[in-house]
């Protein structure tokens, strides 16, 4: 009979197998704890956050914007503290921007509308159908983003509240993309950046800044090394940078040092986890205990 | 109170679907089967009142102002003969129309936003002499890195298009140059991955942002649960010891 | 015969149509074209109102069996057609319509949104699981993956930069160049594939839509 087979199992190699309870309790205190007794740590902003704070900066006073939400609850722990930050952006300044909003996930439009009543109405005096509208949502993906370079008021006859849009006055005079300045995305996946990047950039050269989740953040690098994104948030952290350079700490700041200890404890578990393995097979292998 | 009794139950929602990580359970059930019917009847709601109405049914009833969309009325209304056993030959044809205009629409998304422009963006000068001068100004891991970015770009593209070129076996030159594409294509997956535990911890922040600004409703619902486990496990309508 | 081949020519003639707007986007061609996006839109609407249909029928069936968790079902269900009522009303009805204190819209708030947001959070655990339990450098290319992976954890939060200077700029510096080297490739392989595939679907050899 080899070494070691059917041995009893050490201590290492329980401690390897333990119940997977314990990590879940582990991580839901590191997370939590930082929430109550913040750290406070210092937040410092990235190249690709300050381009995209400069891209918004560039467009003359007045201009519109194209502000699609394309997420839902599911991503609304990343993205809407970055709807919310970027909706300051626009009205803190009175630099007069019209803002189109919209969304190609279904659940996304009454995000967007919570961020509208709570940003730009409550705290700017913005004024709905004057100075932003919400379009709504459309299924379709690609083809609703075609769609638009044709005609917007044709692909969106009513906004979210069923309202014909050609009766709003901050619809007079948009027909597509030419009469945009920006377009500011906010996405979570599919359909998203990258759809608005190949039927809308590359098709009729539009401006264009987008916000995404951690997850699809590092496939949009490309489009942003090559100049079709002149600017990028990534997660929370982009939000909670972004916060800080318009000067108006959020809900992102707020989670920064939970997400600090949370990731500290995750390279914790990659080497520990390492570090059990490695011990366990060379226990295997030598026929030791430990 | 209709603002009150809501985040009562986005509460008892939220602790619901976490006690899936302690073990399968009733409430855990519920709250999944309540998420299924609440998700469908929102989207449907969704398609109804912001396509069907606006651009189908309002343009064809109301004076019948554009005959056309009879055409893609009647492509829609035969989906639903997917339900029938005799007749679900014709769901073909609506999908085939869809699926026809989305081929169409990648033909240029993909070759136009992601083939030409990526492959063109990669055509650069092998020194980038900004980089060079930046890094004899303030010579540092950076500013050095960043006079490595070119090349990098120029020869790791071509060995990771290399690695996935099947025709010919992976051995001698091109066996090194396909090893460096999928090292490339690894540290590729590793910042991927990295990425995706900020994106999942950041989910979790948000909840527990929710249940800390809540903590009355959090605390009571949650003791409640406890309780009620406690009950199901002496009961024997949950085994302790199985988790999912 | 004909089963095959109306699809395969519904897939073409759209398929083509889309593909010639990019040589011809002007006159009488154009609008045609930009209608049939427009029918796109209409025929997905419909193929959602089928997937809720298939779902009733899928918890009917079960209820009807009394298989496993039936009761269960019977809130599917339920909650499915309030819903569908509270949304299908029109404004006008107290109870009726999208806006803000409509009960449709109070449901969206309620329910869905809290359930869908922590539905995803639960990955937070299981990914904290993954990385103690499952994510084990066995090679070099494991070892490059775990190595990238934990630099861009690092720099990525403010505490990183705090312990370990300079990790933010190496981060960014990775995002920038090193894995975009990957993703690059990635990207135009994708694009050669899906553009094959594409015109696959349009000449009917390929038909995803279904066959006989």
């Amino acid at each position: 009979m080899p070494n070691g087979m059917n041995a009893p199992e050490t201590t290492l190699e329980k401690i390897e197998r333990m119940d997977r309870r314990i990590v879940f309790l582990a991580i839901a205190i590191t997370i939590i704890l930082p929430l109550i007794w913040p750290l406070g740590l210092p937040i410092e902003v990235s190249p690709q956050v300050d381009d995209f704070h400069e891209a918004i900066e560039s467009i003359p006073d007045g201009s519109v914007v194209l502000f699609p939400n394309d997420y839902d609850p599911a991503s609304k722990a990343e993205l809407y503290p970055m709807t919310v930050a970027i909706l300051h952006h626009f009205f803190k300044e009175d630099r007069n921007l019209k803002i189109i909003g919209l969304g190609l996930f279904p659940a996304g439009p009454p995000l967007l509308q919570k961020a509208f009543e709570e940003v730009a109405v409550e705290q700017y005096g913005a004024e709905y159908g004057k100075d932003f509208v919400n379009l709504g949502y459309k299924e379709g993906r690609e083809i609703v983003m075609a769609s638009m370079g044709e005609s917007i008021p044709k692909t969106f006859p009513t906004d979210f509240f069923g309202t014909p849009i050609d009766s709003l006055p901050i619809m007079l005079g948009i027909k597509n993309y030419t009469d945009i300045a920006i377009l500011v995305n906010v996405s979570a996946g599919y359909p998203g950046t990258k759809e608005w990047v190949q039927q809308v950039v590359s098709v009729f050269d539009v401006l264009m800044v987008s916000g995404t989740t951690g997850v699809s953040a590092p496939e949009y690098y490309p489009y942003y090394n090559s100049g079709q994104l002149a600017g990028m948030l990534e997660g929370l952290k982009g939000a909670a940078e972004y916060e800080t350079l318009i000067e108006k700490q959020g809900i992102a700041t707020s989670g920064m040092d939970a997400q600090s200890l949370g990731h500290l404890v995750i390279i914790l578990f990659i080497i520990v986890g390492n570090v059990l393995f490695i011990l366990n097979r060379r226990n295997k292998t030598k026929g030791g205990r430990f | 109170m209709w603002e009150t009794l809501g985040i009562w139950i986005q509460v008892f929602l939220t602790l619901a679907i976490f006690s899936f990580l302690y073990r399968d359970n009733p409430f855990y059930k519920f709250a999944e089967h309540l998420f299924v019917g609440v998700a469908t009847g929102y989207w449907v709601v969704l398609q109804v009142r912001n396509v069907l109405i606006p651009n189908l049914f309002q343009p064809l009833f109301r004076g019948f102002s554009d005959p056309w969309l009879l055409i893609p009325l009647f492509l829609g209304l035969v989906l639903f003969m997917r339900l029938s056993d005799k007749y679900s030959y014709m769901s073909r044809w609506g999908m085939a129309a869809v699926v026809g205009i989305f081929a169409g629409l990648a033909i240029f998304g993909f070759g136009g936003g992601d083939l030409i422009i990526q492959i063109r963006s990669n055509i650069m000068p092998f020194i980038d002499t900004e980089a060079v001068q930046a890094f004899t100004q303030n010579a540092g891991l950076i500013t050095f890195l960043n006079i490595l970015s070119n090349p990098i770009f120029i020869i790791g593209v071509i060995c990771v298009l290399f690695y996935f070129f099947f025709s010919k076996e992976h051995t001698g030159a091109l066996g090194v140059v396909s090893k460096t594409g999928i090292y490339l294509l690894m540290i590729s997956f590793g910042a991927s991955y990295g990425n995706t535990v900020m994106a999942r911890i950041s989910l979790f922040i948000d909840r527990a942002q929710f249940g800390i600004v809540n903590w009355i409703p959090t605390v009571i619902i949650g003791v409640l649960m406890i309780i009620a486990f406690v009950v199901l496990a002496i009961t024997g309508k949950v085994d302790p010891k199985k988790q999912f | 015969m004909a089963r095959r081949s109306i699809p395969t020519a519904i897939a073409f003639f759209f398929g083509a149509m889309m593909v010639v707007n990019y040589f011809v986007p002007w006159g009488w061609f154009s609008d045609r074209a930009n209608q049939v996006q427009e029918w796109g839109l209409i025929v997905v609407a419909f193929a959602y109102i089928l997937g809720a249909l298939n779902v009733m029928r899928v918890h009917g069936h079960k209820i009807q069996r009394k298989d496993e968790d039936w009761r269960f079902s019977i809130v599917t269900i339920i909650t499915m057609v309030v819903m569908l009522g509270f949304g299908l009303m029109p404004e006008q009805w107290a109870i009726g319509g999208m806006e803000r204190g409509s009960p449709f819209l109070w449901m969206f708030d309620n329910m869905y949104v809290p359930m869908m947001a922590t539905m995803y959070s639960l990955l937070a655990f299981f990914i904290a699981s993954a990385a103690f339990r499952a994510f084990k450098v066995r090679s070099l290319e494991a070892t490059l993956l775990a190595v990238t992976a934990v630099i861009v954890m690092i720099g990525a939060v403010p505490l990183g930069g705090i312990l370990l200077p300079g990790s933010m700029e190496l981060r960014t510096w990775i995002m920038e160049t090193l894995q975009n080297v990957g993703k690059r490739g990635i990207m135009i392989g994708v694009a050669l594939g899906a553009i094959s595939t594409s015109l696959k679907i349009i000449l009917g050899i390929e038909r995803p839509y279904g066959r006989d």
